[in-house]
């Protein structure tokens, strides 16, 4: 062409600028193509941007309602704590009152009885001394059910947290990955309504990547997403959208999203765990019966020594009496309260064993440890030991990420007949976007704020 | 004229500073002399109890002020009123033989006792700096206490029974058990009831009433027994317990506990968990431990 106008270039003075013009105009074709094209992918961008961003924040925000409500719980499971913890601090110090009371009234019992003066004295603080021991005991039952009620309680109440927990982040991924398809713009690239029915009859013979052509398809498989009941269902890593349009050309969207797993708490627990609580209510039982026993014979030895006065008054009258009473009174007293010391040492060493234990359970029900739990134990509660008073923190890094890929099959231009691609194809590049939230705020979960809040910290650069 | 505007500016005055002076006191004295509340003090729960035979009031409260001068304003304020503080620590000083365990003391320490005519009250802590908030948790019990013996004569249940009853009743009530604790929140409430019956009956009568409230049985782990007497092995039990007889420490090995749990929901969609533990020591009798705990969780559908 160039050649031609060049050889005619003498010959006619018209057309000159005519090869300029062709040049141009296919400059500007081209030009107009890349044109068409770079804005075609700048909206694919803007989709795929679109989609990552809301796909971060709401499955952020939903993460953040997921810890907001755990900081809550966790207050009212600390205050569940404290209420229990209280009452029965409460009741071992009421206890404690009458073990101290039985204690001193024994002790006076045990100083009383080889005493010509005070032995009859002694039955009278030692039947105190009893019915000191038996409130004690009957208070040590009552803080054995309340203890075991209050364990149960806290594991309980925490189970439901974490379960609360997981079921959080299930809907938080659910939630971002519904945003995430509704903002990729894939609605408007599809055709209104639902794929072609025959009447009486299966859909009509399309596949399933063109089904997907249609916007109530579309609808349909985002609330297909996962089902209302989370609890046993696992949410996939990523999720993919495929479809065909009219020109059987494919598109792909997806969608991934990290959450970290909501798994991972620190306790603070008590002092002792669970068994080591029973063991030590076992041997405040055990204990009590053995001073019970013991009380109870000296009781019987203690009115053996009052019986004395009487016995010996019996034994000694006549003229003797002035001679004999006193020494009878002395041998018998003596060989009675010598009997009795026994039980009663036992009673006494066997009550500051019990000083030593019901302290110890009011030291153990403290909240001062501190442990990680990566896993309920199953079945419920067999195999958890401790006792759980609140969380002090869940293991998180608190952020969402999300990326998108969208991949648009393009117009093939000019296609040549038996061959796959045309004489220009206009595939798109595959074009990902991502997004990094935030749900941090302000909330604490030991700290009982419920102030999380969600924000975008971090995307890909446009 | 000049002399009764001055008389109506001096009343006005007069009264203004009456006004101040009121509200400058502490709310809590006003509302109860009996017992005061520190300043930058709120209640958080209120909540009564029959503890061993005797009615106890207990209050719960949140104050950014630390232990010690809280412990310092009741051990004033009350001493005031009339209260004579109980040193359990002096009077466990006066046992022959016995030292208090350092940390026990330090835990009793935690606590104060004051008396007064038959009344009993006791301030208990939970330990500063514990939660993250900072701030101060103490509760005050406080009621009547009664000779020595006179509780096994009044108390018919488990002695810890809670007199609050809760506001809504989702569930029924095992016969004759008591309650024993109460946390409600607007959308969920978490009972727990203690009788002396065996788990058998109570899981048999949560299966058979529920539906009366409404509720249809959706899951059931049933009755499961664990065996204590592995774990126990880790335990020098004859520490634990010194003055047991061998025969007697081996009765801590046959300790049983036992499980179940049902599982309702009704058309709401609401759900409530029935979790049920029972406790044996083996042999029936005083000293034993025999009761079954019933947990009620209820939760409502948001």
């Amino acid at each position: 062409m160039f050649n031609y106008f060049h050889k005619n270039k003498f010959a006619s003075q018209k057309g000159q600028l005519t090869p300029m013009f062709i040049v141009l105009i296919v400059i500007i074709v081209i030009m107009a193509m890349v044109t068409v094209n770079l804005g075609k992918v700048s909206l694919i961008k803007t989709d795929s941007s679109n989609a990552a961003d809301a796909a971060g924040l709401s499955a952020g925000s939903a993460m953040a309602n997921s810890f907001n409500s755990i900081t809550v719980a966790n207050s009212q499971m600390c205050k569940a704590y404290w209420s229990s913890y209280a009452a029965i601090a409460f009741s071992i110090g009421l206890a404690l009152d009458d073990l101290i009371l039985a204690q001193i009234k024994e002790a006076a019992a045990m100083g009383a009885c080889p005493l010509i003066a005070t032995t009859c004295a002694a039955i009278a603080k030692h039947t105190t001394a009893i019915a000191a021991f038996g409130d004690f005991e009957l208070k040590m039952g009552a803080i054995a059910v309340a203890i075991t009620a209050f364990y149960y309680k806290q594991y309980y109440t925490y189970a439901k947290i974490r379960e609360n927990a997981n079921l959080g982040r299930k809907r938080a991924l659910v939630a971002g990955y519904s945003s995430a398809f509704s903002s990729s713009g894939i609605g408007s690239k599809l055709k209104i309504g639902s794929p072609p029915l025959k009447i009486g009859s299966p859909p009509a013979d399309l596949s399933e990547t063109q089904k997907h052509n249609y916007r109530d398809e579309f609808s349909a498989w985002i609330d297909n997403i996962a089902p209302a009941d989370l609890k046993y269902y696992n949410i996939e890593n990523s999720y993919a959208y495929r479809w065909k349009d009219g020109q059987n050309r494919l598109h792909s969207v997806e969608v991934k999203t990290d959450i970290q797993d909501v798994d991972s708490f620190n306790l603070k627990v008590s002092v002792l765990t669970m068994p080591e609580v029973i063991v030590l209510l076992a041997g405040i039982g055990i204990t009590s019966i053995v001073v019970s026993g013991a009380m109870a014979t000296a009781a019987g030895l203690l009115t053996g020594a009052c019986g004395c006065f009487p016995a010996c008054a019996a034994e000694c009258a006549g003229p003797w009496f002035a001679a004999c009473y006193p020494a009878c009174l002395a041998a018998c007293i003596e060989a009675w309260c010598a009997a009795a010391d026994v039980p009663l040492g036992t009673a006494t060493t066997g009550m500051i064993a019990l000083d030593v234990m019901v302290g110890a359970l009011l030291l153990g029900l403290l909240p001062l440890r501190e442990v990680t739990s990566n896993h309920l134990y199953d079945p419920f509660p067999l195999g958890d030991v401790d006792i759980y008073a609140w969380i002090v923190d869940i293991n998180h890094d608190r952020t969402v990420t999300v990326n998108t890929t969208q991949e648009h099959q393009g117009k093939e231009l000019y296609p040549i007949k038996g061959r796959d691609s045309g004489f220009w194809q206009t595939n798109y590049p595959q074009i990902s976007s991502y997004t990094k939230v935030d749900f941090r705020g302000n909330g604490n979960i030991g700290n009982f704020i419920p102030r999380h809040d969600a924000s975008i910290i971090e995307t890909d650069k446009l | 004229m000049f002399l009764r505007n001055k008389v109506i500016v001096g009343i006005i005055l007069f009264l203004g500073t009456i006004v101040l002076s009121i509200n400058s006191l502490e709310a809590g004295w006003w509302e109860d002399l009996s017992l005061p509340v520190p300043p930058s003090t709120q209640e958080v729960k209120k909540e009564r109890r029959k503890l061993a035979g005797s009615e106890f009031t207990f209050i719960y409260y949140e104050s950014s002020l630390g232990a010690s001068n809280i412990k310092d304003f009741y051990r004033q304020r009350l001493t005031n009123a009339g209260w004579q503080e109980k040193n359990l620590l002096k009077e466990a000083g006066n046992i022959p033989n016995f030292q208090i365990d350092p940390n026990v003391a330090n835990a009793l320490s935690q606590n104060l006792n004051f008396e007064k005519d038959k009344e009993r009250l006791f301030i208990n802590f939970l330990p500063e700096n514990f939660a993250q908030d900072g701030k101060t948790r103490f509760t005050i019990g406080k009621g009547e206490t009664l000779k020595p013996g006179q509780a096994q004569k009044q108390d018919g249940g488990f002695g810890f029974e809670l007199l609050d009853k809760p506001k809504k009743e989702v569930a029924p009530v095992y016969p004759k058990a008591s309650l024993i604790d109460l946390s409600e929140q607007e959308h969920s409430s978490t009972l727990t009831y203690s009788t002396k019956d065996d788990i058998e009956p109570v899981v048999l009568f949560y299966k058979n009433n529920m539906a009366n409230y409404g509720w249809n049985l959706i899951e059931e782990e049933p009755i499961e027994k664990k065996d204590f007497s592995t774990d126990l092995e880790k335990y020098d039990l004859a520490q634990v317990c010194p003055s047991c007889a061998k025969n007697k420490i081996n009765l801590l090995k046959s300790m049983e506990m036992q499980f179940a749990r049902l599982k309702f929901t009704n058309p709401g969609g609401d759900s409530c968990d029935i979790v049920i533990n029972s406790m044996m020591s083996g042999e029936a009798g005083a000293g034993s431990l025999r009761f079954t705990n019933i947990l009620v969780r209820y939760d409502e559908q948001r």
